[in-house]
């Protein structure tokens, strides 16, 4: 079942046109034939009258000398009109005086003597009652029966070519109204095909082209102002968009620009500490060196306080010198090239394990090793990152009576994820961003001892193999170190 | 329906009745005087034949009155047009009626009566065929038990009477 709402306006316009046709043409039709059917009834009724009064006056002398032959002879005559179906004539006295009858089966005998002149209809039967008079004198009376059928024939036949003309102007008017809207629908038709391409293409390009001024080339006119106002915006928000886009590009270029120079004066800087770390070295060793000569020579004077004094000195030359290493391999992390390999770690560890804990005895540590992966990356450089973990590890709990060092891995995200946990001293949370950075010392050099640069050698290396540090701690509750690296491809 | 059907019912009885003749059956006179009378209707007379506007119309018996009383009875109260009707009972033949009959079973005289009347706007009406023949104008004769007429048409436009073709469609026209 089509919706007539979605019919197309074509389709619409056309049924439109047939309907009206239709229905003007059927009630003018229907109105014609009523009227038609009223005129041929008056017509008959005129008719059947006039022929009543002459049959009736025809008989007037059969009537008066009771010649019932002859009045029926001219009740005969009545069988040139097929439509009178009977005729009666009664002699003054009610009597049926002659009879016709159109066709002898048909057999309506009157009710009775019909009193009343005039016309009688009953369905599809007219009477008209006659009285004949002759000279004031009451002859007798004819009825005449009339079948009305006709009427319905000529009805059908009047339909008939109601139906025929319908059809032939409803096909005309369509042709007619199909050529006339032609005009119409070919620019609604264009109309709607450029709203369409507008809609689906963004295409505000298009024009409707209508050289006729009536609504729709007011619409048509409408649209494409529309669409030009549009394309006006459309230019404009892509003006600014490029110009957006090109601000964007220039502040990107100069983040680079500014990247680059940071990256350049960093380096120069790393390259300058380098130098002055590794220039310190040599006068570092002579103050050491001498100190030393200093306190032997001066020995047998037992002076203890210059003993002291040098002894300080000497312990202060040797802090800093393990300063100075720690800052000159601190650096050549960052510069020295990486050299990948399968590295494993369990085997890694272990050893560690030994180096550290031989100058650690009385202490009780109970280690909790888990299973540990292979991993690729630069072996002195991963060993590095153990030891000052596990160093850690070490140091910070050497103040709790049974030490707990977890080592354990795990996979997450494509990426290994390696934690190293202690019950020692820990650190409070707010100081976590600072415990990477170079220097950065969360205790007192009297508490733990310690350069500072440790954790900040761990974030450079794990940095330069593609991972990750971060670190998880409560005072006093222990600390767990997080690093993360990629699992070998 | 039902009402339908007692209606031809009814029908169906009366005609019955009607066919049977049970119904009170008019004497042959009643008719001929009834006829007499329907001639006035049927049959126009010269102006002349009346000195005014209103004078009567006479129908005259000559010889021995076959009607009693019926003629009588049958034009009483009647008129044509304003004229009333009177009837003249008559030894012989008489030029003032306008309708005339002739009720005498004598041949000779009969004849001698149209004889003299042949010229004159006087309706003769006798009975038999044999009267129309014999020059009169209307004779009445029965036929299937009924009342006939036979009209001798030359005889009517001789005597200057002019007869509706009504009246001639029903009746036997001769001739002399």
């Amino acid at each position: 079942m089509i919706n007539p709402k979605n019919l197309s306006l074509q389709h619409k316009f056309s049924a439109i046109t047939i309907i009206t046709v239709i229905l003007s043409l059927g009630l003018a039709c229907f109105i014609l034939a009523y009227h038609e059917r009223a005129s041929i009834y008056k017509r008959i009724e005129k008719k059947l009258a006039t022929q009543t009064r002459i049959t009736g006056f025809n008989s007037q002398a059969a009537l008066a000398f009771g010649d019932m032959k002859t009045a029926e002879e001219n009740l005969d005559a009545l069988r040139a009109d097929n439509h009178i179906i009977a005729a009666w004539i009664y002699n003054k006295d009610g009597i049926i005086f002659a009879k016709y009858h159109a066709l002898p089966f048909i057999n309506t005998e009157p009710v009775s003597v019909p009193l009343e002149e005039g016309l009688t209809r009953q369905d599809n039967q007219l009477s008209v009652v006659q009285k004949i008079v002759l000279d004031r004198n009451l002859l007798g009376t004819l009825i005449i029966f009339y079948d009305l059928s006709e009427i319905d024939e000529i009805m059908k036949q009047y339909f008939k070519i109601v139906f025929i003309v319908m059809g032939i102007s409803s096909f005309t008017a369509f042709a007619i109204a199909s050529k006339l809207q032609h005009g119409i629908m070919s620019r609604i038709q264009m109309l709607a095909n450029s709203v369409h391409v507008v809609s689906t293409q963004a295409d505000y390009k298009v024009r409707v082209f209508s050289n006729e001024q009536d609504e729709l080339g007011h619409l048509i006119e409408g649209f494409n102002q529309m669409v030009e106002e549009i394309q006006k915006r459309e230019s404009l928000v892509t003006a600014k968009t490029d110009e957006l886009a090109q601000l964007n590009r220039d502040l990107e270029q100069r983040v680079i620009e500014r990247t680059a120079e940071l990256e350049v004066s960093n380096k120069e800087l790393e390259a300058f500490s380098y130098s002055v770390a590794h220039d310190l070295r040599a006068p570092l060793r002579h103050i050491d060196g001498f100190v030393d000569l200093l306190r032997r020579h001066i020995a047998p004077s037992q002076d203890e306080k210059s003993q002291r004094y040098l002894k300080t000195i000497g312990t202060a030359a040797k802090d800093m010198g393990l300063l100075v290493d720690h800052l000159l391999v601190f650096s050549r992390m960052g510069k020295t090239a990486l050299n990948q390999i399968n590295v494993n770690v369990s085997s890694l560890i272990a050893e560690i394990r030994k180096e550290l804990e031989g100058p650690e005895t009385g202490r009780t540590i109970e280690w909790h090793i888990g299973e540990l992966p292979d991993i690729e990356g630069d072996t002195s450089m991963m060993r590095l990152v153990f030891v000052n973990l596990i160093s850690n590890a070490i140091k910070y709990s050497r103040n709790v009576p049974i030490a707990i060092i977890r080592i354990n891995a795990r996979e997450i995200n494509g990426m290994w994820e390696f934690s190293v946990e202690d019950n020692g001293a820990g650190f409070d949370m707010k100081y976590a961003g600072k415990l990477f950075g170079v220097f950065q010392r969360l205790h007192t050099a009297s508490e733990f001892e310690g350069t500072g640069i440790g954790l900040a050698n761990v974030r450079r290396i794990i940095n330069r193999h593609g991972g990750q540090t971060w670190a998880e701690g409560e005072v006093n509750h222990g600390a767990k170190f997080f690093f993360t690296l990629p699992k070998k491809s | 329906m039902i009402s339908n059907c007692g209606n031809k019912l009814m029908t169906f009885l009366f005609l019955f009745l009607v066919s049977t003749g049970i119904a009170d059956a008019p004497r042959e006179s009643q008719i001929k005087a009834a006829f007499l009378y329907n001639f006035t209707q049927f049959v126009s007379w010269p102006a002349q034949t009346f000195s005014e506007a209103d004078s009567p119309m006479v129908i005259g018996v000559v010889g021995s009155d076959p009607f009693g009383s019926d003629l009588d009875d049958t034009i009483a109260g009647k008129t044509v047009g304003n004229r009333k009707l009177t009837v003249k009972r008559l030894s012989s033949e008489d030029a003032t009626c306008h309708i005339l009959f002739v009720a005498t079973q004598d041949v000779r005289r009969r004849d001698t009566i149209i004889e003299k009347l042949h010229k004159i706007p006087v309706l003769t009406v006798g009975n038999g065929i044999e009267f129309a023949k014999s020059g009169g104008m209307i004779g009445f004769y029965l036929q299937d038990n009924r009342v006939k007429l036979a009209i001798n048409v030359m005889a009517t436009q001789n005597a200057g009477l002019n007869v509706s073709s009504q009246l001639l469609r029903i009746s036997n026209i001769v001739r002399q």
